[in-house]
């Protein structure tokens, strides 16, 4: 017997043993409560609403589409006392022998809700609830977790607006409107997330179990948190307090993936939360003839520490403090030539929020972040060492203070930042030019002031308006220090300061919202722009200028912050009828938006130079369109959604393969806690301009593509037990699309087994 | 608290980072290199072509057949950015013959297959005919002198052109006298012999139909150890779309009655002489 087959039959029994958890069926005798927690006011679902029996630890909670399934013991007595809770809303008590009688349960909400449909601002924790309205898609834990999504980059891959690039070592990057990696701020649990040498995230260092949602907020209309996000912010909340007090999710799946994650709340008084997460994946892709394999190993580790000092009964009005801390190991390896890829990501913020009569809603945060990620390649070509330890310190404080219809909300952002970058290139046929080693340090400062006018005009035809008015403004410095530059044969030393680069801007953003009911046709208009501005990333600032060619006098090489300024207009009509009709609901959302780059960076390598170049664009636009139409049917059980989206860029090298049509539709449904879902997309042809020797462009037209998803889940509820079984297909056509992206296109299985106590 | 503990124990039984269930396998495309096939208008062979892949600087000459093979010498990861973008031309060159070019796009370091000239398969999608510009024939009399000879040598050159017109460079001291031409040794191509009349120099030449130049050379010019001598005319033909890279790969002098000229690919009819052999 060869020594791996213990260990495969060590796997065997695991999985045997995982695929029993899922053939259990339901226990003992007991009684379902199902039921529809909607918004007494709107008629809307509530997604997240706690259901629990008093002084018992039997509860669930909403899905996105407001249901919920309690199991009940046969022994409970009737007169126990039903509790629908939600943090936004007035809590609901009813004896439950009543409950039993009903399916709709109507909560009322705490303050009335001004802002709908298209605008939805995240209400509760959220990190966007204080900021400017814009498009928001939210994708909740409800339809993601336990499911075949190795991470963040996979979940995000089937919306419409987004685009995902994947390279080979399975690092991703994600870019949204047709805009570039570099246009979107990734943050998680309030903090940015974008490495400082080029402003990307790498999106595969996300673990998706240890999120509540994703928010993806599209236009460049955020204030508060940065005039960078050119095309959006993606916002990651994490799950800092859960009904549950531990939850295991173990996932197998192609390219022998596994994937395990461990889940503990604790809360040893009324008043302390401890959260605790760990995951371990890996997967491991064989090259074809079995030349060699590639393989993916990750570490996740977080934990939550919530004090309220002094609670607060509507989420508002308490005094918290959170410590947070958060840390990912993540390493590639490829051995068909020695490729070694490792990333270290840790994360310590505190966070401390206060109401006082005085100033109202203070809160302040300050966090540590350190992103290291380390490349070693070794060929017959050559071999290359590349490091970058990424170092941010940041403060946050921020206040919101309200009277009467006015909100003001005003904030101080600081951010102390290191890079320290090598990069040392052997036996490679080449020109030696450009940086090898230097330290650069980044200080930035913002401050930011919005007011916004808040009114609620009653029922009619116009019952809700809104208008926002944001200033903010940046300074920024940068420095190189210890600078190590390759120059011919030698490398030259120059130490101390080198060079330092200082800019500041400001910038301003409106908002308006109206919104209102004529029947049961439900309306929200809104129009949102403003300007946005992007200092010079450190890529930009160690880059080279382009040769000037005068065959295009207009594009010169300016080291000088880019300039954006956006314009949006959205509406959407929903209509409501009645929970036995067949169709309950149907919405339409349509939006429109145009964003102006001045300035804009086209940055681009020339073989045997290892060195980038830079030139500017003085004029580049990104003109788009997109429309969404829901259908929710059957009693609420079924939802049907077309998503299509339009973008037409003028700069094909400065946004280069962005495909110009993306179609979506999905089908979910949901009924007796088992869960459908299946996700069609269709991207159209990216198209890319490459530049020739002499400075001309040629388009390269990549292929379009299309493929669909298809996920089943159960939870069976087991006493104070749940478990979970979910079995997801990816990219069920085996198209022979070849592009980079390998994970992302590939055909691949997925069995989700979980666990919950 | 039992229950937990059993549960955690069962779940880090359960857990696992490896399964042998999907054992799948990827085949990323290596797209490093481009084949192709080039022909020569009147030739039957159709080696030695210069074929150039600029922006990588890198080049092959033809086979017998006309085909080659033109590959990224680097791992895409190992080029500047990870990979490099662009358009390259490939540049099929002979000195007497139309410069030719197909168009490759290189993307992460790779070429994109199914693109501009190239098609799925990594090949050039049709064969490159490079038309013939002008016939360069050479003719020397007496071809075999003795070693004691002592008279003059005639060597005329005949230049066809084969399209309407071609521009070119040669050594000239008056209107159709040639003024300068090489002798190198058939045995050793080192043996080399600049042979050239006094105030002679480069001129440009229109060539519009045949037309002829002689030189007369002294017995005196021409290398005094027997054997078997190549003479060679120096004809450059113009070629104004040629890129500045291509030109500076055979050297600054290429162009000029120099040894680097030597080194350009061309197609000529040389005329040999005998000398000293019986």
């Amino acid at each position: 017997m060869s020594p791996e087959k213990p260990l495969r039959y060590r796997y065997f029994y695991r999985c045997f043993w995982a695929l029993l958890c899922l053939l259990v069926p339901a226990g003992a005798q007991s009684l379902i409560l199902e039921g529809l927690v909607i918004n007494d006011q709107t008629g809307q679902p509530v997604a997240g609403a706690s259901v629990y029996l008093e002084n018992t630890t039997l509860g669930s909670s909403t899905d996105s589409s407001g249901h919920f399934m309690l199991r009940i013991g046969a022994a409970t007595a009737d007169s126990a006392v039903l509790i629908i809770q939600h943090i936004a809303y007035d809590t609901l008590k009813l004896i439950l022998n009543e409950a039993l009688t009903r399916y709709r349960f109507r909560l009322t909400p705490l303050v009335r809700p001004l802002e709908k449909i298209v605008v939805e601002v995240p209400r509760d924790r959220t990190l966007l609830a204080n900021d400017l309205p814009a498009a928001v898609t939210i994708v909740e834990a409800s339809e993601f977790e336990g499911r075949g999504y190795i991470d963040l980059g996979d979940l995000l891959r089937t919306e419409k607006s987004i685009q995902i690039e994947e390279d080979l070592s399975g690092r991703k990057s994600l870019s949204l409107r047709a805009g570039n990696p570099e246009d979107v701020v990734v943050f998680y649990n309030g903090l940015k997330m974008n490495s400082l040498y080029d402003n990307v995230f790498d999106l595969s260092l996300l673990n998706v179990e240890d999120m509540r949602q994703v928010e993806i907020i599209k236009g460049s209309n955020t204030a508060l948190y940065g005039a960078e996000a050119f095309s959006g912010v993606i916002n990651i909340v994490p799950r800092v307090r859960q009904d549950y007090t531990a939850r295991f999710i173990q996932k197998i799946g192609s390219y022998r993936s596994g994937d395990w994650n461990l889940q503990l709340n604790y809360s040893p008084l009324q008043n302390l939360s401890l959260n605790f997460t760990v995951k371990d994946a890996a997967y491991k892709r064989i090259l074809g003839n079995r030349t060699g394999f590639l393989e993916n190993r990750s570490r996740y580790l977080s934990g939550n520490i919530l004090y309220e000092i002094h609670p607060s009964e509507n989420g508002n009005r308490g005094e918290s403090i959170n410590l947070m801390y958060m840390r990912v190991d993540s390493d590639h390896e490829n051995n068909s030539f020695v490729e070694s890829i490792g990333d270290e990501n840790e994360i310590v913020a505190l966070n401390y929020k206060r109401w006082s009569p005085l100033w109202q809603n203070m809160e302040i945060s300050a966090a540590r972040q350190t992103l290291n990620n380390n490349q070693a390649l070794i060929d017959l070509s050559g071999t290359l060492d590349r490091r970058f330890a990424n170092r941010r310190l940041s403060l946050n404080v921020q206040n919101r203070y309200r009277f009467s219809v006015v909100e003001l909300i005003s904030a101080y952002q600081f951010e102390d930042n290191r890079l320290n970058f090598s990069e040392l290139r052997r036996g490679l046929d080449e020109n030696p030019q450009g940086l090898e080693a230097a330290d650069i340090y980044q200080q930035r400062h913002g401050a930011v002031v919005l007011a916004r006018v808040n009114t609620a005009l009653g029922e009619g035809p116009v019952s809700r308006a809104r208008v926002d008015f944001s200033y903010r403004y940046d300074w920024i410095r940068n420095s190189e220090r210890d600078v190590l530059e390759r120059q011919g044969a030698r490398s030259i030393f120059y130490e101390g300061e080198q060079q330092v680069n200082r800019w500041q801007a400001g910038t301003v953003k409106f908002s308006t919202n109206i919104g209102g009911r004529a029947k049961n046709l439900e309306y929200d208009f809104f129009m949102n722009g403003g300007s946005n501005i992007k200092f010079p990333t450190i890529f930009n600032q160690i880059s080279q200028p382009s040769p000037y060619n005068p065959g295009v006098p207009e594009i010169v090489a300016r080291l000088l912050p880019e300039k954006n300024r956006s314009l949006e207009v959205g509406l959407s009509l929903a209509q409501l009828f009645d929970a036995a009709a067949v169709v309950n609901e149907w919405k339409l959302e349509f939006s429109q938006f145009t964003n102006t780059y001045e300035n804009k960076f086209r940055n681009y390598y020339i073989p045997g130079v290892p060195l980038a170049f830079y030139e500017n664009v003085p004029n580049a636009d990104i003109r788009g369109l997109e429309a969404l139409w829901k259908l929710v049917f059957i009693r609420r059980i079924m939802t049907m959604e077309w998503g299509a989206r339009y973008y037409d860029v003028s700069d094909r090298a400065a946004f280069p393969f962005k495909n110009a049509v993306s179609v979506t539709a999905a089908l979910n449904a949901h009924y007796a806690g088992y869960r459908l879902q299946f996700k069609g997309f269709f991207e159209s042809k990216r198209l890319g301009w490459l530049r020739d020797v002499r400075g001309d462009f040629v388009e390269l037209r990549l292929p379009s593509y299309y493929n669909f998803d298809a996920h089943l889940s159960k939870w069976y509820t087991l006493g104070p037990i749940r478990l979970f079984a979910s079995f997801s297909a990816r990219n069920i056509l085996n198209t022979r699309t070849v592009l980079e992206g390998i994970a992302i296109r590939d055909r691949r299985l997925y069995l989700g087994l979980g666990v919950e106590y | 608290m039992k229950l937990i503990f059993s549960l955690a124990a069962l779940l880090l039984a359960v857990s696992c980072t490896e399964n042998f269930l999907f054992d799948d396998e990827i085949e990323p495309r290596t797209m490093l290199s481009v084949e192709g096939n080039v022909r020569l208008q009147w030739e039957n062979s159709y080696e030695g072509v210069y074929v150039y892949l600029e922006g990588f600087d890198i080049h092959t000459l033809t086979a017998a057949d006309g085909s080659f093979k033109l590959e990224i010498p680097q791992n895409p990861r190992l080029q500047p950015g990870n990979g490099v973008n662009g358009a390259f031309y490939i540049w099929y060159y002979v000195d007497n013959f139309q410069l030719g070019r197909s168009l490759t796009l290189v993307r992460e370091g790779q070429f994109s297959y199914g693109h501009a000239d190239v098609n799925d398969k990594g090949r050039i999608k049709s064969t490159v005919v490079l038309t013939k510009l002008i016939d360069i024939a050479t003719a020397v009399s007496p071809s075999v002198i003795g070693e004691e000879y002592g008279g003059p040598v005639q060597i005329d050159m005949t230049l066809t052109n084969r399209v309407d017109s071609v521009y070119i460079n040669i050594y000239e001291r008056k209107y159709r006298e040639l003024g300068g031409v090489y002798v190198i040794s058939q045995a050793d191509s080192n043996d080399l012999h600049f042979v050239r009349l006094e105030n002679a120099r480069n001129r440009a030449v229109l060539v519009d139909s045949i037309q002829h130049w002689q030189m007369i050379v002294e017995r005196d010019s021409l290398p005094l150890f027997p054997g078997k001598y190549d003479i060679v005319p120096f004809v450059k033909v113009n070629h104004p779309d040629m890129p500045a890279v291509l030109r500076d790969r055979f050297g600054a002098n290429a162009a000029t009655f120099s040894r680097e000229f030597l080194g350009l690919p061309r197609r000529v009819l040389p005329a040999a002489i005998t000398i000293g052999l019986r």
